[in-house]
């Protein structure tokens, strides 16, 4: 059985730089770049002392959980060796490569391959193979980079290792030091029961495990397969509905893999590759899951337009990157026909116009004109049932009230066109409420009339109380009935 | 566990309902929306506003009279106005007019392009009753045309809502009827929302006719103004 090991390191800036640990009341670098490392740093330090041998020295917090993330995704790049991929430890890959290798022509090509590639993605990585998990993994962390251990000699491979390769922990790895048991080879001939009496049952079984003597027992990540589909065309294509056509066919082949797993997509993007090698891009977003083939087809179909062909397509593509799980449909007795078409006609108006802009409404609990309703995007507004409170209001508010002048008993202007007030009701007083601070209304409680003029029109007007004594008191226009 | 869907009961019922709900009073199957004035909608053929076609207001204050109509539909309804109104729509105020402040939804173009793609694939849906187009720009031949025939797909009632100043420049349209809406005094008495003056300018019928109409916001109807009540407008204060 070959496996293999790698241990990661994500290299950040140039110029010297560590990633620091705080540990207690004392901070420790946890790992170093190159230039670092040439000025004598080593993780395990203080940052004091490290500081000393490099005063110019940028510092970096710890992030174990986007190490995860990083390991995580570098894992699923390593698919394309194979599919068996476990985490080892916070830090490290272990890739089980039986069988894969005489796909890359032999484990030295496969190596080295993996090896010339990672430099690449900016991962500086030591790597090792050999027969066990273990074994590489101690190869990988205190042997020779890329070294590959004979088949069947596994134990030759460990035997000048020292005893930190088994990864057992620092304190236990003391004791042996102590001991003098410095390198794995030492362990050797000790007998097992001594080795997990004295030092633990953890070391002997790592032993064991690095030996092939224990079976290795691996957790192996699962990648569900991302929702793309691409197409390829032996000559390329041009015309609107060429692509149309394309596009169908892969939403029909995603949708049908979405409707499987009980998924819907909520972004999807369409990409196409032009003869030249550009690329061209049409992105759209739904509003809830959605796994009809006709509903998704249609967001992106909106923008074929848009697109230039050029010389030619070669390639096309459609991703989901953004999936969700998807309610079972409920069965209505009412034909479900309307609503979907609702949905799907919001979700289009939403990548149009922005999400944002197609608007509902809910009545607020408040007295305050301005806040006593609530607009959300009606895409993900729940059918309502709203009693909204009857109260004599404009059917349009101006956003920001217009100052009125030559305010009498009978006329007013506004923007400079006198008004003759035919008639007028009110006053009705509303008053700021003082737990919310709105600028708008550090004036004061505020008189709001009806007013009508001699042509008819109906205006909403209040009066401010004046902002000093002596002053006269302010009117403004907020809005128009009818 | 499998589920057994009974097809059969299910489309029994579908048709059971589909039958009552022919009875409810909905643009869905009928010709028109009414106004519920007899003279008015006599006037109109068929009586009423034809649904399935585009109908145009212009005024200043027509707002709350094509709420009104659009909520005479008893349907979902989409407004398209434009973003960034100074004087945008106020859904307290505007809910009196009878239209379902629930079943709307509001769109908010920024140009014109868009508003005229939100109206027009909005009309070719079918997913509302009325659709309200707010236009502060010429709508032209063209323009009017496209939503009348996305308008006669779906049965849509079409309502487009135009400034004053714009309707004056008389462009041609394919609007089935167009008219120009001006405030009118309200009569003294307390109740009425709102008066207006409607004029129509064109119909398919050729007549152009004027009528006084008064919006009774506690009975959710329209009524003509009392020929008594429209005599020389009194200055009246009621404070």
């Amino acid at each position: 059985m070959d496996r293999l090991a790698r241990t990661m390191r994500h290299d950040w800036r140039p110029g010297p730089c560590v990633i620091v640990v705080e540990t207690g009341n004392r901070v420790l670098v946890a790992g170093v770049n190159d230039d670092a490392a040439e000025a004598g740093i080593a993780p395990g330090m203080t940052l004091a002392d490290a500081r000393t041998l490099e005063p110019a020295l940028t510092t970096h917090p710890s992030d174990p959980r986007a190490d995860a993330k990083f390991l995580s995704r570098l894992a699923r790049w390593c698919t394309r060796f194979t599919p068996l991929i476990a985490l080892d430890g916070p830090d490290s890959l272990i890739l089980n490569v039986t069988g894969c290798a005489r796909l890359f022509r032999g484990e030295d090509n496969l190596m080295h391959e993996i090896a010339e590639r990672l430099p690449g993605l900016g991962v500086h990585a030591r790597i090792a193979l050999a027969d066990t998990g273990g074994t590489a993994s101690a190869l990988a962390r205190c042997g020779e980079n890329g070294a590959i251990a004979t088949p069947g000699r596994t134990r030759d491979a460990l035997r000048d290792l020292p005893v930190e390769g088994l990864r057992l922990g620092g304190d236990v790895c003391a004791t042996l030091k102590r001991l003098g048991l410095d390198r794995i080879g030492d362990l050797f001939p000790l007998p097992s029961s001594a080795i997990a009496k004295r030092f633990g049952r953890t070391s002997y079984e790592r032993l064991a495990r690095a030996l092939g003597a224990a079976p290795e027992a691996f957790d192996y990540l699962t990648f569900s397969p991302p929702y793309v589909a691409r197409m390829g065309f032996p000559e390329p294509i041009g015309t609107t509905e060429d692509v149309a056509a394309a596009l169908d066919m892969l939403t029909a082949r995603l949708c049908t893999r979405l409707a499987r797993e009980g998924r819907g997509c909520r972004r999807l993007t369409f990409s196409i590759e032009r003869v030249d090698g550009t690329t061209q891009t049409i992105v759209a977003g739904t509003s809830a899951p959605v796994a009809e083939p006709a509903h998704l087809t249609r967001l992106i179909a909106e923008h074929l337009d848009e697109l230039d062909a050029g010389f030619g397509i070669e390639r096309t593509e459609l991703t989901m990157p953004v999936t969700e799980p998807r309610a079972p449909a409920t069965l209505t007795l009412t034909d479900g026909a309307v609503s979907t078409g609702l949905a799907a006609l919001l979700d289009r108006l939403g990548n149009r116009i922005g999400f944002d802009h197609v608007l509902s409404f809910a009545p607020a609990d408040s007295h305050i004109p301005e806040r006593a309703v609530m607009a959300e995007a009606a895409a993900h507004a729940a059918p309502s049932h709203h009693v909204w409170p009857d109260a004599h209001r404009p059917a349009r508010l101006l956003t920001h009230p217009e100052p009125l002048s030559g305010m009498s008993e009978t006329e007013f202007l506004w923007k400079g066109v006198p008004h003759t007030i035919a008639r007028r009701e009110g006053p009705e007083r509303i008053t700021a409420e003082w737990w919310w601070d709105d600028p708008a209304w550090r004036s004061g409680p505020r008189d709001y009339w009806c007013v009508e003029d001699v042509d008819g029109r109906r205006f909403w007007i209040y009066r401010t109380r004046p902002q000093a004594p002596g002053l006269p008191a302010r009117w403004f226009l907020h809005g128009f009935f009818a | 566990m499998t589920v057994t869907v009974r097809t059969d009961v299910i489309s029994g019922l579908k048709r059971e309902l589909g039958a009552v709900a022919a009875d409810a009073p909905s643009v869905q199957g009928h010709t028109a929306v009414t106004f519920g004035v007899p003279e008015m909608d006599h006037a109109l053929s068929p009586e009423g506003l034809a649904a399935g076609s585009l109908h145009e207001f212009s005024g200043a204050t027509a707002t709350g009279l094509v709420a009104a109509l659009a909520g005479r539909t008893g349907g979902a309804v989409l407004w398209c106005a434009r973003a960034f109104d100074p004087a945008p729509l106020y859904p307290p105020g505007l809910a009196r007019f009878g239209l379902d402040m629930n079943a709307l939804v509001l769109a908010r173009a920024r140009h014109r392009t868009d508003a005229l793609w939100v109206a027009e694939e909005a009309m070719k849906s079918g997913a509302f009753t009325a659709v309200i187009l707010e236009a502060d720009f010429v709508l032209s031949l063209t323009h009017s045309r496209r939503l009348q025939l996305s308008l006669e797909e779906s049965r849509t009632l079409g309502l487009v809502l135009s400034s004053p100043g714009i309707a004056a420049a008389g462009a041609a349209s394919a609007a089935r009827t167009r008219w120009r809406v001006t405030p009118h005094r309200t009569p003294a008495a307390p109740g009425p929302q709102a008066c207006w003056r409607l004029e129509l300018l064109r119909s398919r019928e050729g007549r152009t006719r004027t009528w006084e109409v008064v919006w009774h916001d506690t009975e959710d109807r329209f009524d003509l103004l009392a020929p008594s009540r429209h005599g020389p407008a009194r200055t009246h204060h009621a404070a």
